[in-house]
């Protein structure tokens, strides 16, 4: 923990802290949440409110007349949305840079992310978790790479692709050569910002999702999420590939190993229709 | 008298999407597929008429969703393949003379049947070029990296770019 922490106080770029999110999670688990009290929230950032406007009035969800009311644009988008909205536009800021010490493009791991959270969402509603907990995961589990891309862009980049070569996975070259690997980076950066536990332990584990325990299903959801998102084709880094095979999740979710095509399948279809949803504007 | 002017003929640089195909007679076209991950890329060549294809197909079989594999039969080994030889055999592409290349089908690593895509998706090819008759002229599958594949309708020559390398390696020579 100490060391996670001396390490993201040296890091010179660290994301943008996204201080309504964790609110507005809180917000969103009380049974009694009013648009008002969302509106409040949203609307002193200037980015979110328009997006939330913007998203309002796409094709999806536009009537004959344009929304121009953030109150209105909330109710015409239901909270699920407006919440997993705000979780995308507030990722964006960081998540859609390249990232060159993954090998990855600009919009790469922004690709891979939404995909990914798309993906856990689908998941989640199956296998009978909130929604919006897994998307969140999903859509940020890889937010300890925007850190290490720094660092690795300038030290250790050889070190770890001739790592790779000896069988090892991303994760534990990260670990060899760091002494932390981008999923512990991620879930501390997400315990300092105040999202729930479940979401940090989810991020944390993301690659051996069965010692995630109480949190293993969450864990499970986004690893099998990340596998679907590089199935697809989305935001591909160097040896994106490596990492390990995880058989238990399909016992931890109850689901059948032989539905793992279909998944990819179902998340492709619903990452088409939001995709102009997700086109945010950062 | 001076030599009249060449034509210099320009690159028409054809992107396959994930799930797509594409065919050509025009010998400017190039078709580029990226981000060949688990996915395989196939492509076709005649030589003589001068037909090339491309194809970027994800899953292996389209019994998991029939109504999928109508609406895009470019998703799935057993649609995707038949659906690439009649695009080219319409151009005048023949089966005797197809050069057939294939790249991808990436693996996480200790894999054992459950997320094998890579794997299944290849075993699949086989099956199905095998009912046709065909055979793999060059191949550049598995391992943990994504791959990039360019055909030049031109000559048929096939390059990939793997993830991590600037350079472009031939895969199938003109």
């Amino acid at each position: 923990m100490q060391e996670l922490d001396a390490f993201i106080d040296k890091v010179k770029h660290l994301p943008p802290a996204p201080r309504v999110l964790p609110q507005l999670m809180q917000l969103l688990s009380s049974d009694d949440t009013d648009a008002t009290r969302v509106v409040q929230l949203i609307q002193y950032d200037p980015g979110l409110a328009a997006n939330v406007l913007r998203a309002s009035n796409t094709t999806a969800f536009a009537a004959s007349r344009r929304v121009a009311d953030l109150g209105e644009a909330i109710f015409r988008l239901g909270f699920n949305t407006v919440f997993q909205l705000v979780v995308a536009v507030s990722a964006a800021r960081s998540l859609r840079p390249a990232q060159k010490g993954y090998g990855m493009g600009e919009g790469d791991l922004w690709q891979h992310s939404v995909t990914s959270g798309v993906a856990a969402r689908l998941l989640g509603r199956m296998t009978g978790h909130d929604e919006n907990i897994a998307f969140t995961a999903g859509l940020l589990h890889d937010l300890g790479k925007v850190i290490l891309s720094q660092v690795l862009e300038d030290t250790s980049f050889d070190l770890i692709r001739s790592l790779e070569k000896d069988g090892c996975s991303l994760l534990e070259a990260e670990k060899r050569v760091l002494g932390f690997h981008h999923a512990e980076l991620g879930s501390r950066l997400l315990e300092r910002w105040n999202f729930p536990t479940s979401v940090s332990v989810a991020v944390r584990f993301h690659h051996m999702p069965a010692a995630a325990e109480p949190h293993h299903r969450l864990a499970s959801i986004v690893y099998l999420a990340n596998f679907i998102a590089y199935t697809l084709g989305h935001g591909y880094g160097h040896n994106a590939f490596a990492f390990r095979s995880q058989n238990a999740v399909f016992s931890i979710l109850g689901l059948e190993p032989k539905q793992i095509d279909k998944l990819v399948v179902l998340t492709r279809d619903e990452f088409e229709t939001i995709e102009t949803l997700f086109q945010i504007k950062a | 008298m001076a030599a009249s002017p060449s034509i210099i003929a320009f690159d028409q640089r054809v992107i396959v999407g994930v799930a797509d195909l594409a065919v050509s007679n025009n010998p400017n076209v190039v078709f580029t597929t990226y981000s060949l991950g688990s996915c395989l890329g196939i492509s076709i060549h005649d030589p003589v008429t001068r037909v090339g294809g491309l194809l970027h197909l994800m899953l292996p079989d389209s019994t998991i969703d029939p109504a999928k594999a109508v609406a895009n039969p470019s998703m799935f080994v057993d649609t995707a393949v038949p659906a690439l030889l009649r695009a080219a055999y319409q151009l005048k592409a023949e089966k005797s003379r197809l050069r057939v290349c294939v790249a991808g089908g990436a693996q996480i690593l200790d894999d054992n049947n459950f997320f094998n895509i890579g794997r299944r998706n290849y075993d699949a090819l086989l099956r199905v070029l095998e009912r046709h008759g065909l055979s793999i002229h060059a191949s550049a599958i598995g391992g943990q990296v994504n791959r990039t594949m360019m055909l030049r309708v031109s000559d048929g020559s096939v390059t990939l770019r793997i993830s991590g390398s600037k350079d472009e390696v031939p895969l199938c020579r003109s």
